[in-house]
């Protein structure tokens, strides 16, 4: 046996994994000592921690994780500044090209519309080099990315240009290329939320539409769900493997949220030869058949966000569906304490379901 | 290697340049396409005068904005709206390429003419001549019908003859009209083939199903602008920012309407884009004291 630390994860998630794995293990140990059910030599225990360490400071040294409760604690408060930073960036740099516009001579402003996010861009590559937590390179990949969606916003009104679907396309893109060069995952959700709009509108305009009328069919957003929901399973994420959930997630609400609109509001339909009563039924069942869909999914293959998202897709549609059959004629308080009880029935179910699943996961191992 | 684990494994290097070009293809096709839409002879050229170019009233007092955009007035010939002209009826949203086949007074034609997407089409505005004529004609019937019921009510208006009114009208209001619309840009050129007079621009046609009419139900359409708004470039400011401010110091009230100030060349391209090409004081409009 040798005390060099085994070849760490190759991801930053893994390699937190590890780190709290490690943590897990010496809380554990130490309670096990106290309760005198172990007792390891001081030759083993002195082996182990200088393992522990050797490979803590190579996860802090290669991923900079978090190996105590305080930096988790910290990195959280890091990850918040990082976002509340880059939002007041951003707004910084569209209220600063705002007010200096109209002084500006047309090639100035084309020249500073493009050159800011490639200096957002420089700067975030430039972060990722001098620090290793990624937070400056995530503050400085969405100011990049703020900057590119007014670039391309302002250009099309210098120039009063038709407004078009492809800008999103290109905004998808970018946030695409920033996030899987230096990580981000709200960048991610960002570009992957722009490409859903883009094919969403590409699709609108196949009906002859006006591509804006996209919001006035929620249907249109299906596609873009179900495609975003399923490329992980086509994408391999090895070093990125924080990512396939915001794949998920941003696929689950694109699908959910739009059925969700349909299940209350039939008129949004393309099925305009059908009766809105009984088209908002028809989206209610497959509301209810996907969210649980996702919901077993998720349970399966212990994707922990499409379980959150679909069970609160879930209630929503629950909640719709009390709403439309009770608001009116009951009571209000009658009404909640329904809700209530429904909730209470609800958390029975789950509870049912997890120590099924809990001993399902027994007999399995 | 799958795509996923390429483009996660050398973070860096490929971003900076994968993002550096889509900047550079994204501006450079903004652009080309502009230097495209404004090349050659432009498809329309039209003078236009501050009646049909707005300035924004805000511009004096807005610190945080220092850019200024003209907004296009026109108008159909609908008295419910200016971009409901009569000639957008069901047999024009048809040819639009609208749905209309359900018959507006039929059982069900609400739900089915409620919510229907808007559409692109291109729309033809006419500067002065016939349409403005009977544009002109309609709104002095409007006042002497109004006059003559009573249904005015006491204004500073009613102080005033019906020609006086007309005259402050052919004055102050936009000589562009809303004459016709089409799929086909091209089209409707051909049929209305004076380019110093006529626009042809991107719109957006939304159906209305109007309740009543005479009795029936009719359909009728809405015509939006699709570039509502002409960004001015800063040669071309000086003699807005004097009229802005002219404004400013005498605190024009945002629904008086000023004799035309100022003049405009309004270009449209290849692309159907507009944009501005010239902007001059009228020679007899000086500013007042």
């Amino acid at each position: 046996m040798t005390d060099s630390p085994p070849a760490p994860a190759g991801s930053k998630l893994d390699a937190q994994r590890r780190a709290d794995r490690v943590a897990a293990f010496r809380g554990e140990v130490a309670a096990l000592e106290r309760e005198g059910v172990l007792a390891l030599s001081e030759e083993q225990r002195a082996r182990v921690a200088t393992h522990h360490e050797a490979l803590l400071r190579e996860l802090a040294a290669r991923f900079d994780v978090d190996v105590s409760e305080g930096e988790k604690q910290l990195s959280l408060g890091m990850r918040i500044a990082s976002l509340l930073g880059a939002l007041a960036l951003a707004a910084s740099a569209f209220f600063f090209i705002r007010r200096f516009w109209g002084t500006l001579s047309t090639p100035s402003q084309v020249a500073i519309l493009a050159a800011a996010p490639a200096l957002g861009l420089l700067a975030t590559a430039y972060a990722a080099r001098k620090e290793r937590s990624g937070y400056f390179a995530a503050l400085a990949g969405l100011v990049a990315f703020a900057c590119f969606v007014i670039d391309v916003s302002l250009l099309g009104e210098i120039f009063n240009r038709v407004p078009t679907h492809a800008a999103w396309l290109a905004w998808g893109l970018f946030g695409l290329v920033v996030a899987y060069a230096w990580g981000g995952r709200l960048l991610l959700a960002a570009g992957l939320g722009c490409l859903a709009f883009w094919l969403a509108g590409w699709l609108t305009t196949w009906s002859g539409a006006v591509w804006t009328a996209m919001w006035e069919r929620p249907e249109t957003f299906l596609p873009a769900g179900l495609l975003l929901f399923a490329a992980p399973l086509a994408l391999a994420h090895r070093k990125r493997d924080d990512f396939p959930p915001v794949y998920r997630l941003v696929g689950l609400v694109a699908v959910l949220f739009p059925l969700l609109l349909l299940a209350n509001w039939g008129e949004g339909s393309y099925l305009r030869r059908l009766d809105p009563d009984l088209v908002e039924g028809i989206y209610q069942i497959l509301g209810f058949a996907a969210s649980a869909a996702a919901i077993g999914l998720g349970i399966r293959r212990h994707w922990k966000e499409t379980v959150n998202a679909a069970s609160a897709f879930f209630v929503a549609f629950l909640f719709a569906k009390f709403v439309d059959w009770w608001w009116e004629w009951m009571p209000r308080y009658a009404f909640f304490l329904l809700v209530g009880l429904t909730a209470v029935a609800a958390l029975a179910a789950l509870k049912k379901l997890r120590s099924l699943t809990i001993a399902a996961e027994r007999r399995a191992a | 290697m799958s795509l996923g684990s390429r483009l996660g494994g050398r973070p860096g290097s490929w971003g900076l340049l994968a993002g550096l070009a889509l900047i550079a293809v994204t501006n450079g096709w903004v652009l080309l396409d502009v230097a495209r839409n404004r090349s050659g002879e432009p498809e329309a050229r039209v003078e236009l005068t501050e009646r049909e170019l707005w300035l924004p009233w805000s511009v004096e007092d807005d610190d945080e904005d220092s850019g200024l955009a003209l907004t296009l007035a026109w108008h159909g010939d609908d008295p419910f709206g200016s971009g409901r002209p009569t000639w957008l009826d069901r047999d024009k949203l048809r040819e639009l390429g609208f749905d209309v086949h359900v018959a507006p007074e039929s059982p069900g034609s609400e739900r089915f003419y409620s919510n229907v997407p808007a559409r692109e089409a291109f729309v033809v505005l006419a500067m002065g001549g016939e349409a403005w004529n009977r544009e002109l004609a309609r709104r002095e019937e409007e006042i002497r019908r109004c006059r003559q019921s009573g249904s005015c009510g006491p204004s500073a208006e009613q102080n005033r003859s019906v020609p006086e009114q007309v005259a402050e009208l052919r004055r102050t209001e936009s000589h562009l009209v809303a004459v016709d619309a089409g799929r086909d840009p091209r089209a409707l050129r051909r049929r209305y083939p004076d380019r110093g007079r006529f626009l042809v621009l991107p719109a957006e046609v939304d159906v209305l199903r109007n309740a009543e009419k005479e009795g029936e139900p009719y359909l009728s359409g809405y015509l939006h602008l699709r570039v509502p708004r002409i960004h001015v470039p800063l040669p071309l400011r000086p003699v807005l920012d004097a009229v802005s401010q002219e404004d400013a110091s005498r605190q024009r009230r945002w629904d008086e309407k000023p004799d035309p100030r100022y003049r405009a060349v309004l270009a449209v391209g290849r692309g159907y884009e507009p944009w501005l090409v010239r902007v001059e004081r009228m020679p007899d409009a000086t500013p007042p004291p």
